[in-house]
């Protein structure tokens, strides 16, 4: 393991090596994609570039037997507000109004604009076999509730929304770290050798907060980086050609290239790293392929449209994501990222028609993409998860005229509500408790080390087992903290 | 996995709690004494008794235990499971495999006094708050108003005696009164600090804990030093010591050493050796019985020297000259020639930039905020290396530049002025969030901190010092007192309670050429502006208003904003350091003063140091850059000609160049390492000189063609018998496209070129006038690093990288065959081809290769690509939307699939 680790942190070039360490690799459970692809080439030698079994992050073994083998992460970037959605506070209707503020002064983003305890603008009700607390701005979300596990429980370090998006996704509140896909494709490679094993659907309307490094491969190779599939017009950046040319002279073109590159290679031997460029060139043109029927939602029939929201402008973008998302996971893509433009969840202003702004946009797609998963026989081996990156305050954060009416709820990083679904999760669970107010998670507390180290185990990785050698330190997703797999939400 | 076992022990633990055997701790047998104590003693004193504390810890009585250890508290009154003594021996880990473990009984007596905890927070509550303890609560929650910069109400609350004195409200403390004293009212009247302006300060309002820290600290008199405690000298020596103890038991590494320059034992015997690096290479070839390669061509050979020195491969004209040079020294002058190009600065500058975590943006925040003047540092960098800058001067101008001269009470501000201050930006690369308020609290500074201390560790000394900032190192002999040693040298200018935020990191001053430069052109355009406006007040017609109006906004637009420099300075009167338990800023423990450090000169080292410098008071970073550069230092001059080294041969001597410690990897070729070492102070440190050395030696020359046996024998090239093939870096790749096809804006220095972003997310440098630039030159911002480059491996700085990547993958594919830009570029290769004006085909093949490869095609290559430019050419003319084209431009279309397959090729991307 250690030394595999090393491997993965010199230069690829460096990490030639024989047939031998290729196997004590292998057999170590755990090897990097890329060098995956280094020795496939000098394994199999030209064989590679008759395309059958080149690979570009190769499956690999894992440590436990895992409940899910891939991952939607619906990722809802601003802060969705908990006691607004799914943890209903009856002391917060009573105590409406009164002054709160100093005792969580140090807790608030904008003290000036600091309000008194507000309650929930909507109306809660109990939904499903399971009762599940549900408010009312989503209620197609409301009939999923018994295939979810809902954490009320989970708090993060930092309130505002960069380092809290860090963190969130790499764990750390500070550029630079791998992301959880990252992590998640360095473990555990793809099903698919056509497709990159992490995919993100962002917004064609706008990047979300810290842009692209939310699925940035750090310190991993770029090979684990998220790739974006764009779910208008050409799907992956650069997938087709940017300028006009026919077909047949592209076809010339790159028979010409091709039959160069063997030259070359053919003159050096013991440099198999010119072979998996040859390889990548041609995964490349299979991308092509793959990667375009993959985004072809004409193959949909109506009522899957429909269901998802596709026909409706509110939903359609965010519908068509979902419903991408699917695809990809059928075609055995690891760990898909669906984003939304901007921060739709940051309601610090007018929460009553924000929120409900945020769920219109969002939750029958998502709703519909747990039903289609769970009809296709899809979700039992599929990890869907929903949250932000923090929750917000039982106060209310007043505009500038203090009109009580346009009122907000501010940062807050004590609680935060996230769900869980498929992949091994219990359906139609509730796990922890926040405070009387809302205000912090008291019992069953779920760091985000938590969440992270629970995701990796549901996918048969352990959180200690899964690190790179850099610096002279085993870098991992939980970095040097000792999470807990949160059992109680695992069937 | 906790095994069934110990669940079923522990729950017997909890359950077993409510019948607890615990005797009474306030009676009259105290617990610890009678029962924890003779456990301990048994079982844990070994490692962390009266003679030996190992990870600082102590467990011998009760002050002892609640010191906690490097690792932070030990035991929390009342919380077993927050309490690291129990949860240690709990999971096992302690005592360590092979000692005597506790049995349940024990283990559970420990748990029942930990969770009873009144006999814990007795002693707690006997124990005096020291000065100590209360300085850096001041100065987390107060100081920022009531200290140094600011100081409301006239009051300075830094020290027990400017508390005493109070400010205009009087006395903030009366000793002995808590109750009375302003500092507690004001605190518990939930004033101060107050809590609408706390984002707007940066400060967290106190805790519970806190304030009755201070009470019970004025209760007892504001004491200075805790009677029971030990003197933090004595703590920290101690510290060291338990390091040192440490670092004996596993062995110092030999990087510790002063190296020494010892030629093999017997030179003579490789007489074939043209170099004295080929007498150490060869020794170790001949030790293993490995044959190395010939000689690469004199082909090879320009085009490997030339991307390797200046980043761009030879011209057509360059390599005939070379291959024609009868000269015996016709190789020595090439290289002579090349290392002193200026495009030698942007090559090697640049890999000086990737170690220093160079960006010209802050980072951190979505905003990534772009750092203005930073690219003066750059600019410095690559200047340096064009200049062949003495290294040790290098170091000591980016760690220390600002107390290198009095820039303050200069006249002139001459160029060495001007890169001495420059300099310290080196210092001021991390990401950093803190230009807004809501990200400037303390831990956020502290990590910026952290992240300077841990670019200074690895691109300078070769170490992994960042380790020791939560706990003593773990492998090295750098204890966690060290690390914060090594703060308090960087806290002049690197202080978290006197932060100054990025926006204010800038001086005025620039050299005073460029200033007048500046001054001169604002007079000027002032001038115009007053004339423009004053025949404005005079304009009769509408007509001739609106053009003078226009006049005056184009002569305004050419005003420059005020040429400034980006620096590190001194500042004066820094806070005290204290070393922060488990690295956290609310756990502070002693104060640590500021030392040269003593790490290195600790056991068995030749590298004598004086143990008992004193504390220094200024120009504290000069003196840590004085010690860095000592001739006899053990890793500066070896990490640096370790990096050397790295470049010309892809393998670096240590492969872990960031980490010469106990887990680094040991030098292929340590004696040769050494001599290098030595002959690089002995040379001035100039890094040309050992460039010179390196890139003369027959081991550099040797063709990449490895055989069978050498790969089965030593299949990393450990032992250089070949050259290894490599991909050209990111930003040689770029430039090398961009000058093969004519495209290449040289103009250096200065503000970087812009880039854009397009819709899909590609981002590209924005063309020039004349091209594009060189990449060392393009604007380095963090977000929008340009795709080719990013997807080539270029880093990204978190905080800095040591070591690149050499990743393969389909998107690099996707982006060289289907860019526009790269296509475009093909088609310059392919028009200034056609242009040439010869119609022969093989000439017009050759051509190509000879500008791109630098060679001819070979015979099998130039029947390919003929009959592939002939299919081409065909399917041109018989495309429906060409038909009106002539001949000649389906030949340069035809031509432009041809170059852009060459450019697309494995033999122009790697070099032999």
């Amino acid at each position: 393991m250690t030394e595999l680790a090393r491997d993965t942190e010199r230069p690829l070039e460096q990490s030639r090596s024989t047939r031998r360490g290729l196997f004590r690799h292998v057999g170590s459970g755990l090897c990097t994609a890329a060098l995956m692809q280094l020795f496939h080439t000098e394994m199999y030698g030209r064989e590679s570039t008759a395309g059958r079994e080149i690979l570009d992050t190769a499956p690999r073994k894992t440590a436990h037997p895992a409940s899910a083998k891939g991952v939607v992460h619906l990722f809802m970037n601003g802060g969705p507000s908990q006691m607004d959605l799914f943890d209903p506070k009856v002391e917060l209707d009573k105590r409406h109004g009164e002054d709160y503020f100093k005792k969580i002064a140090g807790e608030v983003e904008f003290p000036e604009a600091a309000g008194a305890l507000m309650k929930c603008p909507f109306k809660f009700a109990q939904h499903g076999e399971s009762g599940m607390w549900v408010s009312d701005v989503m209620p197609h979300f409301a009939k999923q509730v018994d295939k979810v596990a809902m954490v009320r429980s989970m708090h993060t370090t930092n309130l505002t929304h960069e380092p809290a998006l860090y963190k969130i996704h790499s764990g750390s509140e500070f550029i630079g770290r791998p992301s959880l896909g990252a992590w998640v494709s360095y473990g555990l490679g793809s099903e698919n050798e056509n497709l990159p094993a992490y995919v993100v659907l962002d917004d064609p309307l706008g990047l979300p907060v810290n842009g692209i490094d939310n699925w940035t491969s750090g310190y991993l190779p770029p090979v684990f980086q998220g790739t974006r599939f764009r779910a208008t017009g050409s799907p992956v950046l650069n997938l087709t050609r940017g300028f006009e040319e026919p077909d047949t002279v592209t076809q010339i073109e790159r028979e010409l290239l091709g039959k160069l590159d063997l030259i070359h290679q053919r003159s050096r031997t013991g440099y198999p790293q010119l072979g998996a460029r040859i390889a990548s060139y041609e995964l490349a043109a299979r991308m092509q392929i793959e990667a375009s029927d993959a985004l072809d939602l004409s193959r949909e029939n109506a009522a899957t449209l429909e269901m998802y929201g596709v026909n409706d402008p509110t939903t359609a973008s965010y519908g068509r994501r979902c419903l991408i998302a699917r695809r990809l996971i059928e075609r055995g893509v690891r760990f898909v990222q669906l984003f939304i433009n901007s921060q739709i969840w940051d309601n610090h202003s007018n929460i009553g028609t924000s929120l409900r702004d945020a769920c219109l946009r969002t939750d029958k797609p998502v709703a519909a993409l747990l039903q289609d998963l769970a009809q296709r026989g899809l979700l039992d081996e599929t990890l869907v998860l929903w949250g932000g990156e923090m929750g917000r305050l039982p106060i209310a954060q007043l505009p500038g005229d203090k009109d009580a009416a346009k009122a907000g709820r501010d940062h807050n990083k004590n609680a935060i509500c996230t769900w869980m679904a498929g992949g091994g999760v219990k359906r139609g669970f509730v796990l922890g408790k926040t405070d009387d107010l809302g205000f912090a998670a008291v019992e069953d507390r779920v760091s985000v080390e938590d969440w992270h180290a629970t995701i990796l185990f549901l996918l048969g990785l352990h959180h200690e087992a899964l690190f790179v050698e850099r610096n002279g330190l085993k870098e991992r997703l939980t970095g040097v903290t000792k999470p807990r797999v949160v059992s109680e939400v695992i069937a | 996995m906790l095994s069934r076992l110990v669940l079923l022990a522990l729950f017997a633990i909890t359950v077993g709690y409510s019948t607890s055997a615990l005797a009474p701790a306030h009676g009259a047998s105290p617990v610890l004494e009678e029962q924890v104590l003779p456990i301990l003693t048994a079982k844990c004193s070994g490692c962390h008794g009266a003679d030996k504390q190992e990870g600082g810890f102590r467990a011998t009585g009760m002050a002892a235990i609640l010191a906690g250890s490097d690792s932070g508290l030990a035991i929390v009154a009342g919380r077993p499971e927050a309490s690291r003594l129990y949860e240690r021996i709990k999971s096992g880990e302690m005592p360590p495999e092979g000692e005597t473990k506790l049995t349940l009984e024990e283990t559970k007596l420990i748990h029942d006094w930990i969770a009873d905890g009144r006999e814990i927070r007795a002693f707690e509550n006997r124990v005096s708050v020291t000065t100590t303890r209360i300085v850096p609560l001041m100065l987390l929650r107060c100081v920022p108003c009531h200290g140094h910069r600011r100081r409301e109400a006239d009051l300075d609350l830094r020290s027990k005696e400017s508390i005493l004195r109070g400010g205009k409200s009087g006395p903030a403390v009366i000793s002995g009164k808590p109750e009375e004293s302003l500092l507690v009212q004001r605190i518990h009247a939930g004033e101060m600090p107050p809590r609408r302006q706390l984002v707007s300060v940066s400060v967290k309002p106190m805790e519970a804990t806190e304030v009755a820290l201070i009470e019970r600290w004025i209760a007892d008199d504001m004491p200075h030093a805790d009677p029971d405690q030990r003197d933090s000298q004595l703590q920290l020596d101690s510290l060291s010591e338990n390091q040192t103890r440490e670092s004996e038991r596993r062995k110092n590494p030999w990087s510790f050493q002063s190296p020494r320059a010892i030629l093999p034992s017997n030179p003579s015997s490789f007489p074939a050796c043209s170099t004295e690096i080929d007498t150490f290479v060869e020794a170790e070839l001949h030790e293993r019985k490995l044959t190395p390669a010939i000689t690469a061509d004199r082909v090879t050979l320009i085009r490997r020297l030339s991307l390797d020195l200046t980043g761009l491969p030879p011209t057509p004209d360059e390599i005939d000259a070379f291959v024609a040079d009868s000269h015996p020294l016709a190789y020595q002058r090439l290289a002579e020639r090349l290392l002193a190009s200026p495009h030698y600065g942007p090559r090697w500058g640049r890999h000086w930039l990737d170690v220093a975590g160079y960006a010209d943006s802050e980072g951190a925040q979505n905003e990534d905020r772009i750092r203005p003047n930073m690219w003066r540092y750059r600019d410095y960098v690559i200047r340096a290396f064009n200049e062949d800058k003495p290294y040790d001067r290098f170091l000591r101008e980016q760690i220390a530049g600002d107390e290198l001269a009095d820039y303050e009470n200069a006249d002139v501000i001459t160029d060495e002025l001007y890169d001495n201050l420059v300099a310290t930006g080196f210092l001021r690369t991390a990401p950093d969030r803190t230009f807004a308020n809501i990200t400037n609290f303390v831990p956020d500074r502290l990590e910026v901190i952290a992240d300077e201390i841990q670019i200074l560790g690895s691109a300078v000394l070769g170490l992994t010092i960042h380790c020791a900032r939560c706990h003593s190192h773990k492998f090295d002999s750098i204890s966690q007192g060290d690390y914060y040693q090594l703060a308090a040298l960087l806290k002049g200018a690197l202080d978290e309670h006197d932060w100054l935020g990025p926006q204010e990191r800038t001086l005025n001053l620039v050299t005073t050429s460029e200033r007048q430069d500046w001054e001169l052109d604002e007079k000027t355009i002032t001038a115009q502006v007053t004339q423009l406006q004053e025949q404005l007040r005079a304009a009769m017609t509408a007509e001739a208003k609106t053009s003078l109006e226009e006049q005056v906004k184009q002569a305004e637009a050419l005003r420059r904003p005020e040429p400034r420099i980006r620096a590190l300075w001194s500042r004066g009167e820094p806070s005290p350091t204290f070393l922060l338990k488990r690295g956290n800023y609310l756990t502070p423990g002693i104060e640590v003063p500021p030392q040269i450090p003593t790490f290195l000169s600790r056991s068995d080292s030749s590298f004598a140091e004086d143990q008992l410098r004193p504390p220094l008071t200024t120009k504290r970073r000069l003196a840590f850059a004085q010690w860095l550069t000592r001739d006899d230092h053990p890793l500066t001059a070896r990490v640096m000609v370790n990096r050397i080294w790295q470049h010309h041969f892809g393998r670096a001597l240590v492969t872990t160049p960031g980490n010469f410690g106990v887990m680094g990897d040991t030098p292929s070729h340590p004696e040769l390492l050494d001599w290098l070492s030595v002959k690089f102070v002995q040379d001035g440190w100039s890094v040309k000189q050992l460039q010179r050395a390196i890139v003369t030696s027959d081991a550099y020359c040797r063709s990449s063609q490895a055989t069978a046996d050498q790969i089965a024998a030593d299949p990393d090239n450990r032992f250089l018998t070949h050259m290894p093939l490599r991909r050209m870096e990111a930003e040689v790749l770029r430039d090398s496209l961009l000058f093969v096809t004519d495209q290449l804006d040289e103009t250096f220095y200065g503000p970087p070129g812009d880039v854009e972003v397009q819709p899909d997310g590609l981002v590209t440098s924005k063309r020039t006038p004349r091209g594009w630039r060189r990449s060392a030159f393009v604007l380095h911002r963090r977000t929008k690093l340009p795709t080719l480059l990013e997807t080539f491996d270029s880093p990204q700085m978190g905080p800095n990288c040591v070591q690149r990547n050499v990743s393969i993958v389909a998107p690099q594919a996707l982006h060289l065959l289907n860019d526009t830009a790269v296509h475009g570029w093909a088609q310059n290769l392919a028009e200034q081809i056609a242009q040439n004006g010869t119609d022969n085909v093989d000439a017009k093949i050759h051509q190509v290769y000879r500008i791109a490869l630098g060679r001819e095609a070979g015979s099998e290559e130039l029947a390919l690509s003929k009959s592939s430019l002939s299919q081409l050419e065909e399917q041109w003319r018989a495309n429906p939307e060409n038909r009106d084209e002539s001949q000649q431009q389906a030949k340069v279309r035809a031509l432009t699939n041809f170059c852009h397959a060459i450019l697309n090729s494995a033999a122009f991307s790697y070099i032999d």
